[in-house]
Formats: C-alpha cells, sequence, structure tokens
C-alpha cells in the first residue's frame, strides 16, 4: 500500500482517521500502533514479525543500556553493541546478502570455479529506514540525549509508524520521544497536515509520475544510439522526477505525521538551489544527512580531526550513503562522486552562505548533481558510463532524426516547464514560516478557504490520474 | 480554529465520499468503453495473505469498484485530450491520433513502419496447410476464401502522425506483399482488401475507414464482400445472391465499430474523433433459382464488422463466426460477443459440427500479421476433414 494509491486514500486513510480520532486521547498511540502494523503487514506480510521482534529486542535491550546507575559502562556499551550488531546483520542480511553473493560468484567464475546456490532474498519494504530509526534509538539512549521509551508499543509505535516507516524521513528518537507520550491534536495542525500531504500528493501524482514516464522511455533506449538532445531531456525529467517523487513522499508523510499530531522535522528544502554540494545536502534529505553527520561522521571524528582524515570520513561517509540507497556499485559510485565534490567544497572552502548567492555557483551544482543522478538511475556503472558518453556525443544529425514524441508527450513538456517553478523558485518564505502565519489570528478565513480548495483539487486531480492509470481497457478482448 | 475543525472535518468526508456514492450511487455512474479483465473475490487464506494475493485482488476489486471511478477516468481523458492533445489508453494497446484527429492503433502504424518479417522457410510448412484445407474444403463441395483485411495505416498513411509518414523507408516490401507472392505461389484464393481500397481510393473520396475506427466501415465491408462473392461463386455449385450497391450516403452517424477508438478515448466530450461517415444502401438479389448460404467465418474483429452489415439482409441463411478461434457467434441467434468472458474457460464450438454445416468458409487475416494467424484452427479444420475424406 502506498500513499498515493486509490486505496490508501480512500480505504484506509478516511477509517484509520476516524478510528485515531475517535479513540481517547491516552490511547491513541495504540490506535495508530495497529494502524501501522496493519499497514506494514499490508504490504509485506512476511516481513512485519522482523520488525516486531527486532524492535521487542531492542527496546529489552535499551532497558539495559539506558540505566546509567544499575549497569556498570562496560556493560551498558556491550548491550548497545549487542543491539546495533543484531540490527545491522539483519539489514546487510536482507538489504547486501544477493549483492555480496552476486560478486562472489562472479569472483569465483573469473577462476572458472562453480557458483554458489542461492536463492534470492526479498527486501523487507523499508528496511533501510527503520534500521536507521533503531540505530538512532539505541544510540540516543546510551547517550542519554533522549528519554527511554515509555513501553515496548511505544517503541514499536516509533519504528512502524506508518507515515515515515516505508520512504522517510528517518525520524531520530530525539526527535520525536517526547511526542510520543504526549502530543497536541488541535485541528490547526491537522488543517497543515491535510495541506501538506496533498502537496506532496500533487508532485508525486500530477508532475513525478509524467516525468518518469519520459526518464523511463529513455533510461530504456540504447545509449550508443541516443542523440545527446534525448539523453539531456530524460536525465532532466529524471532529475525533476526524483525530487518530486521523494520530497513529495516527505510531504505526504509529515502531513499524515501532523494529521495524528507529530511535528516531524523537513526533508527538503529547495535542493536545487544550493550553490554547492555542501549546501545541497543541507536542502536534499535532510534527515539522512543528519543521521550520517550524528551517528557516523562525528563518531568517526567529523571535523575534529586533521583536514585530510576530515576529507577521508566525509568521504567514507558518503560511500556508505551511497551503499545504503541501493546494494549496486553505481549507487557507491554516486555516493563517492558526492563525496569527492563534499570534500572539495572544503579544499576550496567554499562559502555555504545563502546570503552569498550565485547563478552561476547553483546552475553548476544543479549541473554536476544531475550528472551525478546518471548513476542513480542507470542500471549499473557501465550502463551509467555509457549513458553519459550520451549526453556529450552532441550530433545534430541524429537530434534531426529522433522522435522526441515516442519519449516526451505534450503533458510531458509541461510538466518539466513547470517544474523549477516547484523546485527551485525561491519563495519569500519557507513552507514552514507560510504555514506559521496561517496558524496566527491575522490569517483570513479567505486564506484556509483557499488554501482548502487548492488541497481538494489537488487531491481530485490526482484521484483521476491514479483511477486512470489503473484503467487500461482492451479495444477488443481477444480470448 | 472552528472553520479548521470544519474544514477537518470536510476533508475526512470527502475520503468518504466514493464509498459512499459506491453505496448509495448518489450521482449516476456513467459507462466507460472497452474490455477489460473483472476481479474476482479474493479466497482469503494464510498463504494468499502470506504471498500478497489476497491483498492485491482486494486492492484491484475496491477501485474497480470505486465509487465515481468512471467520471474521475473520463475528467482525467478529457483534461489531457482538451490541454494536451493527448490520449490516455491502454499502454499495452496505444491509440496514437493522426492528422485531423484521426485515431489509429498503434500496432497497425508500427506495422507500417518496420514490416514483420516474413521467413519463407518459415511459413511455407504453414501456408501448405493452408492450401491443403482449401483443397479439402473444395473436395467437400464447399467454398473457401482468405481475406486479407487492410490496415487503416497502410490505406490512409496520408492522416498518420507526420513522425509515422516519415518513418517508413521508400521502397518498403512489406510482410503483406510478401505473403501475396506466396499466396499466389499455392494458388491459395484470397480477397486482396488492401489492394482493393488502394484501387477505390483513386476513384472515389468516400472514406472506407471511419476516423475514430480501427476496422474498415460498412461501405468497406460492403466491397470486400462483394469480391468475396465473386470468388466463391465459381466454387458452388448451386448460385448465390449478389449485393448491389445502390448509393452511398455521407452524415456524422456513427454505426457498428465506426467510433470502436473514439469511445476507447472515454471522454465527456468525444465529437471531435466522428467526422464524415459513409454509409452503403445496397440490395441482396433474390429468385427462385439462388440459395442463401450458410458461412463460416473465421478471424477478429473485423470480421464483426462483415458480419453485422450482412446479418438480416437476406445474404446468408445463416452464420457462424469463430472469433479469435474461441468463441462463436452466430446469426441467428448469440449474434453478438457476450458481455462478460471468463478467459480460462475453453472454447465453445464444436469444430466439425460448423465445418459440416457451412457452405462457405472465410478466413479473414489482417495485412499487419500475415501470413500466419489461426493456424490452429487449420490445424484442427484439417483434421476434420482428413478424418471425413480418408
Amino acid at each position: 500500500m502506498i500513499f498515493s494509491s486509490l486505496f490508501f486514500l480512500y480505504a484506509f486513510l478516511p477509517f484509520f482517521l476516524i478510528f485515531y480520532y475517535i479513540t481517547p486521547e491516552k490511547h491513541r498511540n495504540k490506535t495508530a500502533l495497529a494502524g501501522s502494523l496493519l499497514f506494514y503487514s499490508w504490504g509485506a506480510p512476511k516481513f512485519v514479525l522482523v520488525l516486531i521482534i527486532s524492535s521487542i529486542s531492542d527496546y529489552y535491550l535499551s532497558q539495559i543500556i539506558c540505566k546509567t546507575s544499575e549497569y556498570s559502562h562496560k556493560k551498558r556499551k556491550s548491550a548497545l553493541i549487542f543491539a546495533l550488531v543484531i540490527n545491522l546483520s539483519v539489514f546487510l542480511y536482507f538489504k547486501y546478502a544477493n549483492f555480496f553473493v552476486g560478486e562472489f560468484n562472479s569472483l569465483l567464475s573469473l577462476f572458472k570455479l562453480d557458483s554458489i546456490i542461492w536463492k534470492e532474498i526479498a527486501l523487507p519494504i523499508g528496511i533501510s529506514f527503520f534500521t536507521f530509526q533503531k540505530i538512532s534509538f539505541l544510540i540516543d539512549v546510551y547517550r542519554g540525549n533522549a528519554l527511554k521509551a515509555s513501553s515496548v508499543f511505544d517503541y514499536i509505535l516509533y519504528v512502524a509508524l506508518f507515515p515515515q516507516l516505508i520512504a522517510g524521513p528517518i525520524v531520530r528518537y530525539h526527535d520525536v520521544d517526547k511526542q510520543l507520550k504526549q502530543r497536541n491534536h488541535n485541528t490547526e495542525l491537522f488543517f497543515s497536515g491535510v495541506w501538506r500531504f496533498c502537496q506532496g500528493l500533487g508532485k508525486k501524482v500530477l508532475l513525478a509520475n509524467t516525468l518518469a514516464l519520459t526518464a523511463d522511455k529513455v533510461f530504456a533506449l540504447d545509449y550508443s544510439t541516443i542523440p545527446s538532445t534525448a539523453a539531456w531531456l530524460g536525465l532532466l525529467c529524471y532529475a525533476f522526477q526524483i525530487y518530486f517523487d521523494f520530497s513529495g513522499y516527505s510531504d505526504m508523510a509529515i502531513g499524515l505525521g501532523r494529521m495524528m499530531g507529530f511535528k516531524f522535522l523537513e526533508n527538503f528544502n529547495r535542493p536545487y538551489i544550493s550553490n554547492s554540494f555542501t549546501e545541497f545536502w543541507r536542502r536534499w534529505h535532510i534527515s539522512l544527512s543528519n543521521w550520517m553527520r550524528e551517528y557516523l561522521y562525528i563518531p568517526l571524528g567529523g571535523n575534529r580531526t586533521s583536514k585530510a582524515r576530515s576529507y577521508l570520513n566525509l568521504w567514507l561517509v558518503f560511500l556508505l550513503s551511497g551503499f545504503w540507497h541501493g546494494a549496486s556499485w553505481n549507487f557507491v559510485f554516486w555516493g563517492g562522486y558526492h563525496g569527492f565534490f563534499l570534500s572539495l567544497d572544503k579544499l576550496l572552502k567554499a562559502k555555504t552562505n545563502s546570503s552569498n548567492r550565485s547563478v552561476y555557483k547553483q546552475l553548476l551544482t544543479f549541473f554536476l548533481v544531475i550528472i551525478g543522478w546518471v548513476f542513480f538511475r542507470a542500471v549499473d556503472l557501465n550502463s551509467s558510463f555509457s549513458f553519459l558518453k550520451s549526453l556529450f556525443s552532441f550530433s545534430s544529425r541524429e537530434s534531426l532524426q529522433f522522435n522526441f514524441s515516442e519519449i516526451i508527450s505534450n503533458r510531458g513538456y509541461f510538466c518539466l516547464l513547470i517544474s523549477p517553478l516547484f523546485a527551485m523558485i525561491p519563495l519569500s518564505a519557507s513552507k514552514e514560516q507560510f504555514f506559521a502565519e496561517m496558524r496566527g489570528s491575522t490569517i483570513t478565513y479567505l486564506n484556509k478557504i483557499t488554501i482548502f480548495i487548492i488541497s481538494v483539487l489537488i487531491l481530485f486531480l490526482s484521484s483521476c490520474a491514479l483511477a486512470n492509470s489503473g484503467y487500461n481497457p482492451f479495444i477488443y478482448f481477444r480470448f | 480554529m472552528r472553520l479548521s475543525r470544519f474544514i477537518s472535518a470536510i476533508f475526512i468526508l470527502l475520503l468518504f465520499f466514493p464509498q459512499i456514492q459506491r453505496k448509495f450511487k448518489i450521482i449516476q455512474p456513467t459507462e466507460l468503453a472497452g474490455s477489460i479483465i473483472k476481479h474476482k473475490n479474493p479466497p482469503f487464506t494464510f498463504s494468499t495473505w502470506l504471498n500478497g494475493e489476497f491483498q492485491r485482488l482486494v486492492e484491484a476489486r475496491f477501485i474497480s469498484k470505486l465509487g465515481f471511478r468512471s467520471h474521475m477516468i473520463k475528467t482525467e481523458n478529457q483534461l489531457n485530450f482538451s490541454l494536451f492533445r493527448q490520449i490516455s489508453a491502454n499502454p499495452q494497446e496505444p491509440i496514437i491520433m493522426g492528422e485531423d484527429n484521426w485515431l489509429f492503433e498503434e500496432s497497425y502504424i508500427k506495422n507500417y513502419i518496420s514490416p514483420i518479417d516474413v521467413n519463407r522457410k518459415h511459413v511455407m510448412p504453414y501456408l501448405t496447410g493452408l492450401k491443403e484445407l482449401q483443397t479439402r474444403v473444395r473436395q467437400a463441395n464447399k467454398a473457401f476464401c482468405v481475406v486479407i483485411s487492410a490496415s487503416k495505416a497502410s490505406t490512409y498513411p496520408e492522416m498518420l502522425p507526420e513522425w509515422a509518414r516519415n518513418k517508413r523507408k521508400k521502397n518498403t516490401v512489406d510482410n503483406y506483399q510478401k505473403s501475396k507472392k506466396l499466396f499466389q505461389e499455392l494458388d491459395i484464393i484470397f480477397v486482396d482488401t488492401p489492394k482493393i481500397f488502394k484501387d477505390y481510393r483513386k476513384q472515389s473520396d468516400n472514406l472506407l475507414f471511419a476516423k475514430g475506427g480501427t476496422h474498415w466501415n460498412y461501405l468497406g465491408a460492403l466491397l470486400i464482400v462483394q469480391e468475396m462473392i465473386k470468388k466463391v461463386s465459381p466454387q458452388l455449385d448451386f448460385s448465390i445472391p449478389e449485393i448491389i450497391l445502390d448509393s452511398v450516403s455521407k452524415d456524422n452517424k456513427v454505426t457498428g465499430t465506426d467510433n470502436d477508438l473514439g469511445e476507447l478515448l472515454n471522454l465527456w466530450l468525444d465529437q471531435s474523433t466522428i467526422g464524415d461517415n459513409f454509409h452503403p444502401h445496397f440490395h441482396v438479389t433474390k429468385n427462385h433459382n439462388i440459395k442463401p448460404p450458410k458461412v463460416l467465418f473465421i478471424g477478429c474483429s473485423f470480421v464483426l464488422t462483415l458480419s453485422e452489415l450482412l446479418d438480416n439482409s437476406g445474404f446468408y441463411q445463416s452464420r457462424d463466426t469463430l472469433y479469435y478461434n474461441k468463441r462463436l457467434i452466430s446469426f441467428p441467434g448469440k449474434t453478438t460477443l457476450p458481455e462478460k468472458i471468463d478467459p480460462l474457460s475453453p472454447p465453445d464450438f464444436n469444430l466439425e459440427e460448423l465445418l459440416e454445416k457451412a457452405d462457405i468458409i472465410v478466413f479473414e487475416i489482417n495485412e499487419t500479421v500475415l501470413p500466419l494467424a489461426w493456424m490452429d484452427f487449420v490445424r484442427d479444420a484439417v483434421n476434420v476433414f482428413r478424418k471425413k475424406q480418408s
């Protein structure tokens, strides 16, 4: 079940909201937990037990980790390491076993040895996200940055809360621990959640899905014959597709969280207006970069070591970040590519102060970022380099002969043209500030009504698009 | 605060609207064109839950029955069409819009641009089987005729979108031309519709395909029937009726399958795909020497237009159509395809009885799939005749 599906919108969500709000406030966590486990088991029935059992194990180990007076530092640390090993082992097994076995078999075949017989393991949905959340909990409790979970149910709720379970944002435990115990349910927050959810839905269904049609077609072509104009068109479409897809999903997650009284941190902040890679990672998948900084980069030494070591740490963190995104060498390369430019930023002491903005820096950063997306989108490393080659082949004859209508529709062109409007043009205020203004008494009724009408319009148009995409009639049946 | 509460409540209510519509049908549902596979009630067992089949079927069924679904689909299609001149259609069977809103199935355009290959060595055994069928049918004192149905794309290439017109290489020898040669070599009796249509176009502006349809219109079908009668009459030992074209009228009325592609667009306002339609007015010659035959058609949806044209005209005594060699449609009797068909259900006819009954067997193949189609019918029919004639 995904948020941008008719089943979620018109079956799961309305019933969940009704049950949630008719539940007395002190028991709403239980309703949220039941809904979240139903949500997860609907999509991944085989893995819900993995999630529950590993969460229970985390909780009971955290009872040792948090008790500073009862247990020695050594024992607490051992419990922490043990818990981390369990979580990382589960994560590495499900996410990377297929990859490592595949690579090992390639190595064996080089020496003409028999491959290992291996049945591919299915990847549990959301494992990358909830593993990081669980690690966040364990470390925060160890460090004393967060309150311990008041019950195993509340902890499982933190892990399995459906708005952010599948695709983030990665919610650090210390950001929500207090909200798990006590949060404010009010209609202003609910209304802001509705607006945010609808924005995300529109981004995903109306923009990302349309751009994806072109990106998919281009990346499915033969890279040796595709003209560079088509390659750039496909890459641009992909760049905006991935942004709207991911940020749209985050918007929906944040919106749903608000409907339940949770305030999650922002995950995207117009990353394509960045003047440097450093700024890009403060605007793109903010929850991941926060997590990486707090739980990986800083423990490795961060900036407090020698310059060479800090560059290495940065590069290592991004290599791992790339690998986190996908079990494939092209993702690792993508991570390394970003790590390289981040290190370069540090070396050149690039100014990341947003007041020193420059269109040239913005364009250059955008250009380099989208080149990086080639490695993210292509199937493997070889394909990535082939595609890169096609980007810079520049054959006008091939471009003139190419039929662009086969890869992009008029609607696709329209979406591509308006994408910068929604992705890149700086607003006079951030979304949060704008809505914070909405919550004040100076906001007139008209603004709320306008926003509600726009929300309903987005919901309606998105529903129309979803209904149509699922209706594929045949002219005549042939059986 | 009160406004936010009110708006929030309205939002939750809106999420329930489709379910309320489904239950109480507050607004009359609108029909959607096209054939779809309907979803059964999903069986709930532990294993169907674990492997996700139950969830998938529940979701599919829920969505197929969702209130306002047809309205949403039509709205999306209309927005795409009106704002972007874009057609939303099944990605497995895309519809392409050409000049002046002419509609084409993509598969016909693809064949026009890049025809399928005809490997003589591969196809000859099958065509030899077709020839044997013809021989055995004639030995049984019946008539046999292949009808090569024309593709709209090759008949009206000037109405294709520019990118398609420009893509076909000059001097392309397509599968239709190669197959024709093989048919002539094997002396298989056939009606060459693509040639008939090209010749007709040289002398008349009357359209043989409707703007919004994928098949020949009734005028095109009539020309083919006339040619078919010329081919089969000499094979029979009795006289069959002739079809005389009296006149052709022109209007904007859609008959039969004239706007099947247009309807499949599922628009609110679909008039732009309906253009001039040409309707033949004809009579069937009858006298005491003429015996209306019993005809067996085998083919795809092109055969439906032929059948619809001649049913009730008095040309034949009865007509059986083997649709995709799987479903039987008969006149008189079950003259149209059933609304619901289980794709897994076996064929519902007795071939031996049908072959025995028929005076004329018409075997329709579209030029885009030439030379091989319905070869399983050929194999089975030859076996029936062999058994009878041995």
